[in-house]
């Protein structure tokens, strides 16, 4: 038998991200407004009722006992996509979407175990490209960074 | 009826028509890979909807959303796996068909039973809508704040196994929904006097992050990942119309389980085939043979399933209450387009609800063309790798995010959101309640605060309301049937092992 650690952990990190939360809501200019007019009075009511919520998964995660395990995850493969994920993400509007994504998937693949670079190199460009069509062109929506278009000038020498 | 033909008139549109096709072909495919799902096709299609008008939008969501439902039967027949939990009873009676060489049937069986199970459900919804809407028009903030809860409280007691995880959950999104400028006054509050959140948390990136980014965080960091065994290519057969005929009684019962479980909030299409599932091996003919490929087992699973899609729609559309993260996330979309569901849309914009209605019929007619066209493509599709298929993922997500505000921040909050939703998948804490209470928190809120400053503060006033008196007592109900049913297992597990032990 053992204890419900995800219930404590889980409990742990919501009463933190709640505190923190409702460190924000005390001490404000409305603190002699009316209820009903307080910004701060409906979220406030929230974060304590969360923070008793939590108290309570800690407590009960502490207090019971479970007979298996649940199954744990990969934590090093997790880290390893945040990681990816993250600064593809991040760099989104630098890097711009066409570069950036090309280089993305098959890097993101290869990570993953995935062992024939020409399919991911072929799959991601004709899937990128694809996108790129269908929102700069048929949604006219642009998409961040260099296109088609623009990388064909610089490649022509043309910067105008 | 003038309505009936400018809607006819807007489907004929070929840009609607592509939209319609597009959608529920999408829609489908994404339903049949396992693990991806509705609200996923759904959330990832969000960002869309900011450049299509609210005709196309709609047309695109509803597609996506029969579609997705309908193609989680496909992998559950095909490879023992449901494509989404709301296939998940598909398997018991899909997966022996296609071991004895009746795939193709199958497919037939799902198809034809998720058709007629949108179609009763649509015209469900085409007679209960309007009325459900005349009696919302009596509402004011007192009986709104009362429906919020009671839809949160349902969500919430769905969340059979841990109520406290569930309040948590909701009491999140709730608390998410509060980031930003305050509602009534303006005042910014939470925002940590940062720029970006002083406009609060976007609903795109917020879930997208949480169910489509957390879905490939989760998939990825799976011990094992799942390695489908495909025993046949996905040939497709209708059924004979005789053994429709004689099968009647399942597919309108089963179709009338889903469209009623649909219109409860937080119950969802899983639950409404599985009951519909467990009714029909109650009191099919053909109970005996439940388990070995009996296509009633597949009937009773399809044709709740899809019956929910248009049941759901009954309170989103009537009451602006959404049942499911799907109808939800739809609500958000129907919001960014300047559309406030709820029963003020059945007098401002009744054009655009007849829309919907005759939108829902021919996105059923075309998940049964395009699922009869396209099924022997999807034993394809079931193989591309899965390194790839979440790699395109996390750029559909990337684009769909940016592109909304053209702002980075944007995409910071959906990683945020992405890996607190996988956090949270870890801890068991359930998702639905998050996004319902991210939804409705800002109509919760300004609906409790009206009330108030309406009866001079006094909170109590609000239960000389007969409505909202109601749905109060509704909402107790809700809260506690769960606590007692947990008292009464407890008391029946303690009496049985004092019986073992006395023996």
């Amino acid at each position: 038998m053992r204890r419900r650690w995800a219930d404590v952990w889980g409990g742990g990190a919501i009463l933190g991200v709640s505190l923190l939360l409702l460190s924000q809501t005390l001490g404000d200019q409305f603190a002699h407004a009316e209820v009903a007019r307080n910004p701060f009075w409906f979220p406030r009511l929230l974060l304590v009722l969360l923070t008793l919520a939590a108290v309570t998964m800690i407590v009960r995660g502490l207090a019971t006992r479970q007979k298996e395990a649940g199954e744990r995850p990969l934590w090093w493969r997790f880290l390893l996509v945040v990681a990816a994920v993250g600064l593809y993400l991040l760099t989104f509007d630098r890097a711009g979407f066409l570069i950036g994504s090309i280089l993305f998937v098959p890097i993101f693949a290869a990570l993953l175990g995935f062992r024939r670079p020409i399919l991911s190199v072929v799959f991601s460009i004709l899937f990128v490209s694809a996108l790129w069509f269908v929102f700069a062109d048929v949604f006219i929506v642009r998409p961040p960074g260099p296109g088609y278009d623009s990388l064909m000038d610089s490649l022509r020498g043309d910067d105008g | 009826m003038d309505s009936v033909l400018a809607a006819l008139g807007a489907i004929a549109h070929p840009g609607i028509i592509l939209v319609i096709l597009g959608g529920t072909a999408i829609g489908i495919v994404v339903g049949a890979m396992p693990g991806l799902g509705s609200v996923l096709a759904i959330t990832l299609a969000l960002p869309l909807t900011f450049v299509l008008g609210p005709e196309a939008s709609i047309a695109l969501l509803l597609g996506l959303y029969c579609g997705s439902v309908y193609g989680g039967s496909i992998s559950a027949i095909l490879i023992n796996t449901p494509g989404t939990p709301q296939a998940a009873a598909t398997v018991f009676d899909g997966y022996p068909m296609t071991k004895r060489g009746d795939a193709a049937l199958a497919l037939g069986w799902a198809t034809t039973a998720s058709l007629i199970g949108g179609l009763l459900s649509t015209v469900v919804l085409i007679v209960a809508a309007p009325l459900l809407a005349r009696i919302g028009l009596r509402f004011g903030p007192v009986e709104y704040f009362a429906l919020g809860l009671f839809a949160l409280t349902c969500v919430v007691s769905v969340a059979r196994e841990d109520l406290v995880k569930g309040i948590a959950a909701c009491l999140i999104g709730l608390a998410a929904a509060t980031i930003g400028q305050d509602p009534l006054t303006g005042d910014l509050r939470l925002d940590f006097d940062s720029f970006d959140l002083s406009a609060g948390i976007g609903l795109v990136p917020f879930l997208v992050g949480l169910f489509a980014l957390s879905e490939v965080f989760s998939r990825l960091a799976e011990r094992q990942g799942a390695t489908p065994t495909l025993l046949a290519q996905g040939a497709f057969r209708l059924p004979p119309l005789i053994e429709l005929r004689r099968r009647a009684g399942v597919i309108f019962k089963s179709g009338m389980i889903g469209t009623w479980i649909g219109t409860l909030p937080g119950v969802g299409a899983t639950a409404a085939s599985m009951i519909s599932y467990a009714e029909a091996k109650r009191t099919s003919p053909n109970r005996a043979k439940f388990g070995t490929g009996e296509p009633d087992g597949i009937i009773a699973s399809e044709t709740a399933n899809n019956a929910v899609t248009s049941g759901a729609l009954v309170p989103t559309l009537s009451l602006g209450i959404p049942g499911d993260p799907i109808t939800a996330v739809m609500l958000g979309a129907l919001v960014i387009q300047g559309v406030t569901p709820g029963p003020r849309l059945f007098v401002e914009n009744p054009n655009l609800v007849v829309f919907i209605f005759v939108a829902l019929f021919f996105v059923n007619i075309a998940m049964f063309v395009l699922g009869a066209l396209i099924c022997p493509i999807f034993s394809r599709l079931l193989r591309v790798p899965e390194p790839l298929l979440m790699a395109a993922v996390v750029v559909l997500i990337a684009i769909g995010t940016y592109t909304v505000n053209y702002n980075p921040f944007d995409l910071l909050v959906a990683l945020c959101a992405g890996i607190a939703g996988f956090l949270l998948r870890l801890g068991g804490v359930p998702l639905a309640p998050i996004v319902i209470g991210f939804v409705l928190g800002p109509m919760i809120e300004q609906s409790l605060r009206q009330g108030l400053i309406l009866h001079d503060g006094a909170f109590l006033a609000f239960f000389t309301q007969p409505i909202a008196l109601a749905l109060f007592i509704l909402t107790a109900v809700f809260l506690a049937w769960p606590l007692l049913r947990a008292r009464r297992e407890r008391r029946q597990e303690a009496t049985a092992h004092e019986q073992q032990e006395q023996r």
